[in-house]
Parts: structure tokens; sequence; C-alpha cells
């Protein structure tokens, strides 16, 4: 006789046998003690699994009982695009205004970066800057007292607590620095003979150093004139910065322009529309000028850099000399150069055959040809496209869990895309912040800087993932997420390069991305809840 | 014997309550309130489930709200020709088998079948034994020890009431080795239970000596 196996069994009890089959095992249970006494046991332990698995150890959490509003799930990137709409808001009356100043003082040109950062904020906008941060105060506090009377209030911890420490840390007054500040003055002048002993920062809106600063000059406002002499560095963001006297460490400003007539013992570092270096002037170190007109005429010590759209060199410089000019680029007759001279554009350069060049100029034409049709094009992507799925990569090696945690929140677009752009605004602001507390602050944004550039690079290998997954499903194992990985990634570069609405796609991704990071990341430092 | 074939074909979903049809209706139409009505109705039932299959009670209510809010947002994918309870907690077992899965990706340590070791043919009496001596708390700690999967297979087979075709589409695997799975989360799950029998054993044994 062939006795029944226990796989038949159990899908006797369990009613999943076929009833030819049932019948059939019915029969030989009847005449077979030993398979009766089996299915009898098996019976019984069924039971028992039933009756374990009903048992209620503990009641429901309040916590589940209570039906969530609808706002519970989106709550979270309502607040975002609140704080999203109201910093944009800032932004573009910024931005504004600035315009209306420019067309009254009938200038034009300047790119967006300068635009903001030097335009708008600073020598305009400080009340709204200050409003700004008095709103975010506001906000925070807000967010806390709903936290307290939320019945779910476990999410909200840590948003109450981040936010609440940066009210806090924003509302106590500033910490005594090691530096005189004067503020709040419409100009400000250091008299000749005056001497300050310590670092200076001025806010104003004009700021003139007859006297002497024994330390770093740090300016923000519209103009700076340098007539007298400071010691140590001068870090000038504003319209206008003079240098007329004699700076003995480095000159880094941003602006619209930068003139040297004087003496810089160090270097020039300028980000801006025009620089000159005035024929009286002298710069011991380099001299590196980033923006629309560059005029060397003076002396330079060492090397010099030039990103410019025309440029002219007719001074005395001492190293090499480097530029690269969308429109023109000049060399004078009455120009010397001891070191190599580069150069790269569009357009070929104007050399004088005067110029005392000491070795022949390395020229390189760049030809206007469209990207698209360049294989160096393809190449560059293909590669870009191979190092953001290495990145990811090993990303997903390292942290397996959480890589595909993310790429759960990332399904989450809304919210993640919220919180993405709140995050890239939150930056931008707290970087303005941090320049006010700029001798911390520096390397503090450079370690911030440091963590957050990853994190931007690595949102497109997520929303690459999310992408692959869209296309194919879900990915069953390491080898198909990476697959997918893959495809998502290609497809992310050509919509990233699609004419006209490239960019923004681009900016899409990086907030979506990054928000499902951050969202990841801040339910994992929930404790006990689950990173779904 | 044959009353036990009836029942499980007869038992709605375990916990699930009596249906409200016209909440349904209206949740489904997209109205919010309806779908709160549903949500206290069912989220009860459904975070059970969930604490059953979940390692942690914080993770069970997380999912029991994820799974709501996904039912809320599916709505249209359900038919309303069938129970409703029925799709929810397909929906619901998908939900906890997909976050099961997605944090084991590389730490699976369940064997292929091919490698795992040959089933001996359990004697009746030990499993008798068994069931007759320990107690339904000794089976819920062991239950909590099964691997994920042998986990999932059983509270779904033993207590959501599932028949071995909806395992099979909720596991991702073949109907026929649905079967196979419990068989063994059924083995596992008695040498876990001879395991703390010996534990349980010995424990006084040490006690007395002293």
């Amino acid at each position: 006789m062939i006795h029944t196996d226990e796989t038949t069994c159990l899908q006797y009890i369990d009613g999943q046998l076929d009833s030819d089959r049932a019948v059939e095992l019915t029969a030989h249970v009847q005449a077979c003690a030993e398979c009766r006494a089996l299915l009898r046991a098996l019976e019984r332990e069924t039971a028992l699994l039933r009756r374990s698995l009903a048992e209620e150890e503990e009641a429901v959490p309040a916590r589940v009982l209570a039906v969530p509003e609808r706002d519970r799930a989106p709550w979270g990137w309502i607040v975002s695009l609140g704080f999203a709409a109201l910093g944009a808001y800032m932004v573009w009356t910024g931005i504004e205004s600035w315009q209306q100043q420019l067309e009254q003082a009938g200038l034009g040109g300047g790119n967006l970066l300068t635009l903001l950062f030097f335009g708008g904020v600073f020598w305009e906008g400080w009340k709204s800057m200050i409003d700004l941060v008095e709103v975010f105060a506001a906000i925070g506090l807000g967010l806390i007292a709903l936290h307290v009377f939320r019945r779910n209030w476990r999410r909200w911890t840590a948003v109450g607590v981040v936010v609440g420490g940066l009210a806090l840390a924003l509302a106590l007054p500033q910490p005594a620095q090691a530096a005189e500040v004067k503020k709040n003055q419409y100009s400000y002048t250091l008299r000749s003979g005056e001497v300050v002993k310590n670092d200076l920062i001025v806010i104003a809106q004009t700021a003139r150093i007859d006297g002497t600063v024994e330390g770093d000059l740090i300016f923000f406002g519209q103009e700076v004139t340098i007539n007298g002499k400071v010691t140590g560095d001068v870090f000038a963001f504003g319209q206008t910065a003079d240098v007329n006297g004699v700076v003995e460490g480095s000159v880094r400003s941003g602006g619209r322009t930068v003139a040297v007539r004087g003496s810089v013992k160090r270097n020039v570092i300028f980000f801006g529309e025009t620089t000159k270096i005035d024929s009286k002037a002298e710069v011991g170190g380099s001299v590196m000028a980033f923006g629309g007109f560059v005029t060397v005429d003076g002396r330079v010590g060492r090397d010099t850099l030039i990103r410019s759209g025309n440029a002219t060199v007719t001074g005395w410089l001492g190293g090499d000399l480097d530029a690269s000019a969308d429109d023109h680029f000049t060399i004078g007759p009455t120009a010397e150069v001891q070191g190599k001279t580069r150069f790269r554009g569009r357009k070929k350069p104007e050399i004088s055959p005067e110029a005392k060049l000491a070795s022949p100029p390395e020229i390189t034409m760049i030809e206007r040809k469209s990207r698209y049709l360049s294989f160096r094009f393809y190449l560059g992507q293909a590669l870009r496209w191979a190092a953001a799925f290495v990145f990811g990569m090993v990303l997903y090696l390292l942290i397996p869990v959480f890589f595909t945690d993310v790429i759960g929140s990332t399904g989450r677009f809304w919210a993640s895309l919220g919180i993405g752009l709140l995050t890239l605004l939150a930056c931008i602001l707290l970087a303005l912040v941090a320049l006010l507390l700029l001798i911390i602050g520096v390397p503090l944004g450079v370690v911030a800087m440091a963590l957050f550039l990853p994190a931007v690079y690595g949102s497109q290998v997520f929303v690459g993932a999310w992408v692959g997954q869209r296309m194919f499903g879900e990915a069953l194992g390491s080898a198909s997420l990476l697959g997918r990985l893959a495809v998502g990634l290609l497809v992310l570069r050509v919509v990233t390069h699609l004419p006209y609405i490239g960019w923004l796609v681009t900016l899409v991704m990086i907030c979506w991305g990054l928000g499902a990071l951050l969202l990841t990341m801040y339910r994992r430092l929930q404790p006990g809840t689950a990173a779904a | 014997m044959v009353d036990a074939k009836k029942r499980s074909e007869a038992m709605p979903v375990a916990g699930a309550p009596a249906e409200s049809r016209e909440a349904i209706a209206r949740a489904r139409a997209g109205e919010s309130e309806a779908w709160g009505e549903l949500y206290r109705e069912y989220a009860p039932a459904v975070f059970r489930l969930c604490r059953r299959v979940l390692p942690t009670r914080e993770d069970a209510e997380d999912a029991t709200m994820e799974i709501l809010l996904k039912v809320r947002d599916k709505f249209a994918q359900y038919d309303p020709g069938r129970p409703f309870h029925a799709w929810l907690f397909k929906v619901a077992a998908n939900h906890c088998w997909d976050l099961l899965r997605r944090r084991r990706v590389r730490q699976d340590l369940e064997l292929p079948e091919s490698q795992m070791p040959p089933l001996e043919h359990p004697s009746a009496d030990l499993v008798e034994r068994l069931a007759a001596e320990r107690t339904s708390q000794e089976v819920r700690a062991a239950l909590a020890k099964l691997p994920a999967r042998a986990r999932m297979a059983l509270v779904l087979r033993y207590y959501s009431e599932l028949s071995y075709d909806e395992i099979a589409q909720v596991l991702g695997i073949r109907r026929p080795f649905v079967g196979v799975v419990l068989l063994r989360a059924r083995h596992q799950l008695r040498e876990l239970l001879e395991q703390s029998a010996a534990a349980g054993r010995r424990e006084p044994r040490a006690g007395g000596a002293t």
C-alpha cells in the first residue's frame, strides 16, 4: 500500500486538494491507521497554528486607529512647497527691484548669479533678507506648535527640533566676533590717519578706507574705495571695488567692477563684469579674472589667468599668461610676458608684433560647430553615463537596503520634489547667512558643499533607478536593479539634453532625487519607524 | 476533516469586519469621508495582519497607513464584483511582502530549493506531542524566528486564509511550490518548537542543581 505523504495531507487539510485525490485520500486514511494518525496530528497542529495566529497579544495602537487626515501624507510637501513658493517669491521680488534700480542707473547686462547675489540681496535687499529670516523663524515656531498638537507627533519630532534649533540660532544675538563690524550705515569712512587694529567688516552702501586696517577688510555693499592700507586680505562683494592704496594680502572680490590702481602684494581674484589692472598697478602675486571685460595694463608678478569675453593685455607679466576669450583678445605692443602665453578662443587673437613674449604663443581655436554633430560630445556623454552608473553601483553595493529605500521614496514624487526644492533654496539662504559670519562661514560652507555635491550628483542615480523600474517593472535582485539603473540613466541623459526644457528636467531631477534621499534619511533617523 | 475544508472556503478573510458596500462605492468614487469610514473599519484588521508578518510594531503601524493610503489611490483597480476585504488583504499582503523582500535584497538567507536538505517524513507522534504540549505563545515566539517567506506563507494561509493560488501570487512563486513552502515552514517551526522544548526542560533542571 502506498502511504500518503505529508504535502498531500496538508493540502487536504487546507482544502486545496482536487476532489479526485481528496476522495482517494479519504479512502486510504480509512484503511490505514498510520496515515490516519499523521493526518490527525497535522490537523491538530494546524488548529494550534490557527489559534496562535488568531490570538491577540496587544491592542491595536491608537496611532493606527486614528484616521489620518487627508493631509497626513502630503503634509510634508505642502509645507515644503509653501516654503519653496515663499523663497521663490523673495528671490523674484529681489530680482525685480534690482532690475528697477538697474534701469534707473542706466545699466544693463550681468548674469543671473551676479544679479542674485550681488544685486538683489546684498545692496538693496538687506531688509527683505532680514524679513525672510524672520519669516523662517516664525514658520519654525509654527511647526513646533503644530507638532505639539499632532497625534502622529513622532514624525514631526525631528523636524521640530531642527527648525526650532534653527529659529533659536537666528533669534540669539550674534556671537561676538574677533572683528569690528560696521553696519546699518549709509556710508562708512575710515579717515586718513585712523587705524583699525582688527579685522574690519563693513556693511554699507559705500565705504572709503583712507586710513589703515591692520587685518582683513570684508565689505558688502555697493562701492568700496581703498586709498589707505590694508595689511590683511580684502574681501569685497558689491558693485565696485577700487584699490588705489596698498593691500598687503590678496584681493578677492565679486561684483561688477574691480579696478586696481595701487599695489596688491599677493593675488587678485575677481568674479564679475569688469576687471581692470591699471597701468600704475602692481600685483605681487597672480591675477585671476572671470568676467566680461578684462584689462591688464600694470605689473603682475606671477601668472595671469583670464576667462572672459573681451580681454586686453598691455602690461608686464612675470609669469604665464593663460587666457580664453569668447570675443576679442588683444596683446598690445607694450605687453611683456616672461612665461608662456596660451590662448583658447573662437576668434583669432590680435597679438602685436612689438609685444615681448618669452615664448611663441600657443593658440587653440575652438570651432563653432553644433556639438551634437561632434563625436566628442557623444563620447563625453557616454563617459558621464558610465560614471553615473559606476557611482550608482558602488552606492548600491555599499548600502543596498538604504539604496532601495531611497528609490521607494522616489515614488513619492511630490513629497520628494518639494523637500528637494526647499533644501536647495534653504542652502542658498543659509549660504548667504553664513557669509555674515564669514570667518567660520567659509570652512563651514566648504564642508557643507563636500557633502552636498555628492548628494546632488547622486540624485540622478535614484531618479534613474526609478525610471528604469517604471519601464521594466520592479527589480527582483541586484542584477536586474543595476540593469534598470543603467537604462534609466540613459533615458535621463537623453531627456536632460532636450532643447529648451532640458535644464528644467535637470532641476526637477536634482530636487526630486535629493528630496527622496532626504526623505529616506529622515525616516531612518526616526526611531522605530519603517523606511518604506 | 471535511469541515476543515469547508471552513477554509466559507470563512471570510480573518479579522475583516462585515462589508459596508455603500461606503466602498463612495470611497471608490473618491469621497475622502467614505474612505475615512473604511479606514476606521479595516485599519485594525490590516494592522493585525501586518503585525504578524512584519518584524516590529512600528513597521506594522507604518505599513497599515501606507496600505490604506495605497488603497485610496488605487481604488480604480478594485473590481466591485469581488469582495472588498479580499482585495484589500491582497493589497496588504503584497505591500508587506514587498517591504520584506526589499529589505533583504542582498542578505537573502534563504537557500535555493535545490540546496535545501530533503525533508524527513515526520512521525505522527512527534507532531501530535508538539501540538498538544506547545502553547500558542510559544508558537508565536517560534513564528517570529522563521525566515520571512516561511512566516509570510503561514500567516497568509492560517491567518488570512488565502488559497494556494493567492499565496502564489503574493509571494511570486508557482502554485505547486506553495505546498512545498508551507511544508518547509512547518518543519522549520517544529524544529524551533522542539528546541524551545529542550531549552525549557534544561532550565528547571539547572535551577534544581543549585
